[in-house]
């Protein structure tokens, strides 16, 4: 199915909208619905944090927007529309060709992962390997090619490209890997750039140079940023909003300042008062440690995901129905029955008020 | 500052060298100086905070104290009771009564833990080894441990592969303590587990410190988590210790620039604070191919020629405070508080 | 753990919540055993080897026939036919056969004589034999009276039936590949571990011989050194000559898993938590480096005999190997070895698809064990 241009009927005020997304893996043991319903927009230019912990579904997001989700995964619904020149592409949409997908990814879209030394193919010099992208969007021409693929590099950092060019990814430390992960992703200047926990592999010292180059790029090349962490600081180094997930569902939703400043989930009440902070923390003053650990993913009930470690859960709602993301200000919405009565449904909108009825909702089977 | 008090453990200028081994016949040509004339003192019931970058060596000197590697050279003294011990001289045999004395903890609670054993066996396994406690006593100790650090006593059975990460840190933890040690080395115990459950840990540790009569020394390289567990610090950069300090001087008034970029390089704690920061350039130094001078000279930012030239004397700046940089106490550098 | 909370949520059912139990309370071969049964594969090479074992284990029962016995007037007498129909359905039967020659062309040919039906027994009484050499019986697990004859694959030259000679044959073919990979497991296992646990000098000297061996080209080597064994050698004297030198060209593959692994578990982890709490290096090896490594060691045997298999009947047969009068399948495909027999009497290639099917079973498993070997991988 071609792209559906929306012509000029108002088209898309942000870049990136994803809608009700789910992705679910159909294992041997089970199904993990490691995407559940998840909606949030980029819009162009800012940086959205995505945070959580292991396994609550913010690399599925990332790779079900890249359409790299792996086996035994599925996207199973929703949409995940990106704004281009020619209108607007539905990247959930199935029947999508390879050769559209191909078209996006790598130059509307582009990924930079954690671990450079797996994402970099050890056995092509850096320069062919930036060429690569080049050849396949901008220009089939090798000097214009290697001339673009130098800028870049100089770009990113890389002291003497002229000479990086030829080495190969095992000559450069783990700092310079990233950087030039970095620029491979920035070849084809990008829309968006989704950088999947690109310095949680790397030293206090580098992760700082790392995360100053992204912020820099980010403002020479009016790029919009999808940042995934599980690391609070960087959140607040990097990101204008932020969505916290958990157990593949996203639970609050807002403003950095807001969700620093005047969180409203439990759970990212308790997160934020549960890491040390470097000169505001008492040594002895014990810290708001959230109890138990995330529940496996494995066939989820039916009820709130933070349930079983929420200090505040009620007896009744929390345990019988999955709450729905709430506004409760401007630009501020939170999953959570503390806050509103709404319960989640299919295609519940996102800015659902609170006054909304309880829908039914089903109390798991049997 | 208390010179009277006996140290638990010193360590003197330990070294611990690994060969570049080449050809065929593993010729050796050169060595990686993984820890280079460390020498730190650990004083009874408090926690030294280790900290440094990959390569700098703070596991290495970790493993080394514990003899779990054996060191190059160097003395690594025990003092208990009375009797004193150097560490590196005794053999294996003879260091067996010792063992009880000094523990560990690890970064990996997947990989430390056998999964062939049962978590009982696995909290008893030090108490059987030096026949501790049999049967019964065996069973009520492994219990009182468990209970200790907040393991559910009926899940005794299982096998490791049932436990999440943060628990099976404490049955890692509760395996540490059965033979009521003096020192726990603790090698990263909170960098592999969630940020929910880093805290868990974090308020576990000193309980247990009070509870147990503990000396801890805390590897990491998460400043923010060394600053909230230790009462000093030694910060240590390609296999030397740099600078060390009570815990709020060296975060508050640094005397070596390493440590200065060190802290400055620690994200912000909310997007208000305005933090100024400090890039350093390059990498860390290559143990194997180490600079002359000073290691930190080619990314520092206040490096004059004598850096390239001598290596930095070891310089008290004030009480309990030391630095090796030619230019400690002259230099005015930025901590990690804000200046009030 | 948190289960006090979940104890009022509907979904929880205890059915679930016992096996979730189980699985905690799994020990490593539990775990193992589990993953290893989902492998279809390696269940169906796991029970052709059941079979196989088995039918060398009760050869002489199992066998229609006595191993020495010759049907003089049956040479290269093709596979009977088992039938089931004669005017209606009936218990399954043959006819008898009789030598005749071509008017024509003067050939031996078996003419059916379909005027007796001789039916098929189960526990049939026919030749005498002296079971394990113990005490002696007629009792056979299938047979036909005579004059009629059960000759399912056929006989050969001189007219010995030839499943008989395979079942016989697989006695020696079977084991001398479990036989061979237990002398280079001891072999690998020893100079393995020094190798791996110690280190230095040692080790750079032994990984230099494994090496060395591992670059002779195995065939010539085989053949050289076989060629050197005394001719008037007895069955049993050949047959573990022939298993020492399979082993020792074999042992060296075997030594560096052994010390690959050893190399690796050294730095587990929990491996240097047990030394520092003092146990003593035999002990750590023992309770926690050999049941970790034990499993990929299976692997690596079961995945060495087919090799071993491979090796015996190459060597008899180029005549170098177990020589007759002993039976092995290697010497049974020697006696076919004659292209214009083969054309012929195409049946007498037969082992060949007992090789093949044993090396495929015990790929099989090997694969599946493989896969379960680490039920702990991430």
């Amino acid at each position: 199915m071609p792209p559906i241009p929306t012509s000029n009927n108002m088209g898309l005020s942000n870049l990136l909208e994803v809608q009700n997304l789910k992705t679910h893996f159909f294992t041997s043991e089970g199904i993990v619905k490691a995407v559940d319903d998840v909606t949030f927009k980029v819009a162009p230019q800012e940086t959205l944090g995505l945070i959580g912990e292991s396994g609550c579904g913010k690399s599925v997001t990332a790779h079900s927007i890249m359409r790299i989700v792996p086996k035994p995964g599925r996207i199973l619904g929703g949409e995940i529309r990106l704004g281009l020149d020619k209108g607007v592409v539905d990247l959930a949409d199935r029947d999508m060709s390879g050769s559209e997908l191909r078209e996006i990814r790598g130059k509307e879209v582009s990924m930079v992962f954690q671990e450079p030394m797996t994402s970099l193919s050890p056995v092509h010099t850096i320069g062919n390997q930036i060429r690569e992208t080049i050849y396949l969007h901008r220009t089939r021409n090798r000097r214009e090619a290697t001339e673009i693929a130098l800028d870049i590099l100089a770009r990113v950092g890389i002291s003497n490209p002229d000479q990086r060019i030829t080495e190969f990814p095992h000559q450069l430390s783990g700092g310079m890997r990233q950087r030039v992960m970095i620029a491979i992703a920035l070849a084809c200047q990008p829309r968006l750039l989704i950088a999947d926990e690109p310095t949680t592999a790397l030293d206090v010292t580098v992760q700082a140079q790392i995360l100053e180059l992204i912020k820099e790029l980010q403002e020479q090349f009016h790029m919009a940023v999808l940042y995934i962490t599980h690391d609070l600081g960087v959140i607040a180094e990097v990101c204008s909003r932020v969505a916290v997930m958990y157990l593949g569902r996203i639970v609050e939703y807002g403003a950095v300042r807001d969700i620093f400043n005047n969180p409203q989930h439990p759970y990212t009440v308790r997160l934020l008062r549960s890491i040390p902070k470097l000169g505001h923390t008492r040594r002895g003053e014990p810290l708001a440690a959230i109890q138990g650990s995330v529940p496996s993913p494995l066939n989820l009930p039916a009820h709130c995901g933070f349930l079983d470690r929420c200090e505040e859960a009620m007896d009744g709602s929390c345990n019988r129905h999955v709450p729905a993301l709430t506004r409760v200000a401007t630009g501020h919405s939170v999953r959570c029955f503390l806050h509103s009565e709404a319960v989640d449904a299919e295609g519940l909108e996102l800015t659902r008020g609170a006054a909304a009825p309880p829908a039914v909702s089903q109390p798991g089977p049997g | 500052m208390a010179a009277a008090v006996v140290p638990l453990i010193e360590v003197r200028n330990l070294k611990k060298y690994y060969p570049i081994e080449v050809g065929m016949f593993r010729r050796v040509q050169g060595h990686v100086k993984a820890v280079d004339d460390v020498s730190l003192e650990i004083f009874p019931g408090e926690t030294l905070g280790l900290v440094g970058e990959s390569g700098s060596g703070k596991t290495t000197v970790g493993r080394c104290m514990l003899r779990a590697v054996d060191p190059t050279s160097g003395e690594i003294w025990f003092h208990h009771e009375g009797q004193s011990w150097d560490l590196a001289q005794l053999t294996h045999q003879e260091l067996k009564p010792l063992r009880p004395y000094a523990q560990m903890i690890f970064q990996d609670p997947y990989s430390s833990l056998d999964p062939r054993m049962p978590v009982f066996d696995i909290i008893a396994e030090p108490l059987r080894t030096h026949s501790l406690a049999q049967d019964r006593e065996l069973e009520d100790q492994v219990k009182e441990l468990a209970g200790h650090v907040g393991l559910n006593i009926e899940h005794l059975r299982r096998y490791p592969h049932a436990f999440s990460g943060g628990q099976r840190q404490r049955i890692g933890i509760a395996r540490a303590l059965a033979t009521r040690p003096r020192i726990i080395v603790a090698d990263e115990p909170v960098s592999a587990l969630d940020v929910s459950i880093q805290a868990q840990i974090l308020n576990l540790l000193p309980r247990l410190q009070k509870e147990f009569g503990l000396t801890f020394l805390f590897i990491a390289h998460d400043l923010s988590v060394v600053e909230y567990v230790s009462d000093r610090v030694a910060v240590m950069y390609v296999g030397r210790i740099v600078e060390t300090a009570a815990t709020k001087r060296i975060f508050s008034a640094p005397s070596h620039p390493y440590t200065e970029a060190l802290l400055s390089a620690v994200p912000k704690t909310s997007p208000d604070e305005v933090k100024e920061r400090i890039v350093l350039h390059g990498e860390t130094a290559n143990p194997a191919a180490l600079p002359t001078g000073c290691y930190f000279h080619p990314r520092c930012h206040y490096a004059e020629d004598i850096c390239k030239n001598e290596a930095p004397p070891w310089v008290e700046v004030e009480p309990g405070h030391h630095s090796a940089c030619h230019f400690a106490g002259e230099l005015t550098l930025s901590g990690a508080y804000p200046k009030s | 753990m948190a289960t006090d909370s979940a104890a009022a949520d509907l979904t929880v059912d205890t059915a679930s919540l016992e096996a979730q139990e189980r699985y905690y309370l799994a020990s490593q071969w539990t775990l193992i055993r589990q993953r290893f049964r989902q492998h279809r594969l390696a269940l169906v090479g796991i029970s052709i080897l059941a079979l196989f074992y088995l039918l060398a284990l009760l050869a002489e029962f199992m066998a229609p026939y006595e191993v020495k016995t010759r049907f003089e007037d049956m040479e290269y007498h093709p596979p009977t036919r088992v039938r089931f129909m004669q005017d209606g359905l009936k218990r399954p039967f043959v006819y008898a056969t009789q030598q005749e020659r071509d008017p024509y062309t003067l050939e031996k040919v078996f003419a059916l004589d379909e005027s007796v039906r001789y039916p098929l027994k189960l526990f049939h009484r026919g030749d005498a034999y002296k079971f394990w050499g113990l005490w002696e019986t007629n009792w056979h697990f299938i047979g036909v009276d005579a004059p009629g004859r059960l000759l399912l694959l056929g006989t050969d030259n001189i007219g010995r039936d030839l499943l008989t000679q395979v079942i016989y044959g697989s006695r020696v073919s079977l084991t001398i590949g479990l036989v061979g990979v237990s002398v280079s497991f001891l072999i690998g296992m020893v100079l393995g571990g020094i190798s791996g646990y110690f280190g230095g000098v040692i080790d750079t000297i032994i990984q230099r011989i494994i090496e060395f061996l591992i670059s002779i080209p195995t065939i010539p080597l085989w053949i050289a050194l076989s060629a050197s064994l005394p001719p008037d050698w007895g069955v049993v004297k050949s047959y573990f000559a022939i298993v020492c030198i399979l082993s020792l060209v074999g042992w060296g593959g075997l030594a560096r898993v052994v010390r690959g692994k050893l190399l690796e578990l050294r730095e587990l982890d929990y491996v240097t938590a047990a030394r520092v709490m003092g146990v003593s290096a035999a002990n750590n090896i023992r309770i926690h480096m050999l049941p970790n490594f034990l499993s990929y060691l299976i692997v690596a045997l079961t995945l060495a005999v087919p090799g071993m298999i491979l090796g015996e009947t190459a060597l008899s047969f180029l005549g170098l190997g177990i020589r007759p009068p002993a039976v092995s399948w290697g010497v049974l495909l020697q006696r076919s070895g004659n292209l214009n027999a083969i054309q012929l009497y195409p049946w007498v290639v037969s082992p060949v698809l007992f090789v093949v099917a044993t090396v495929l079973a015990f790929n099989f498993m090997g694969d599946g064990l493989r896969d379960a070997a680490d039920p702990y991988k991430q």
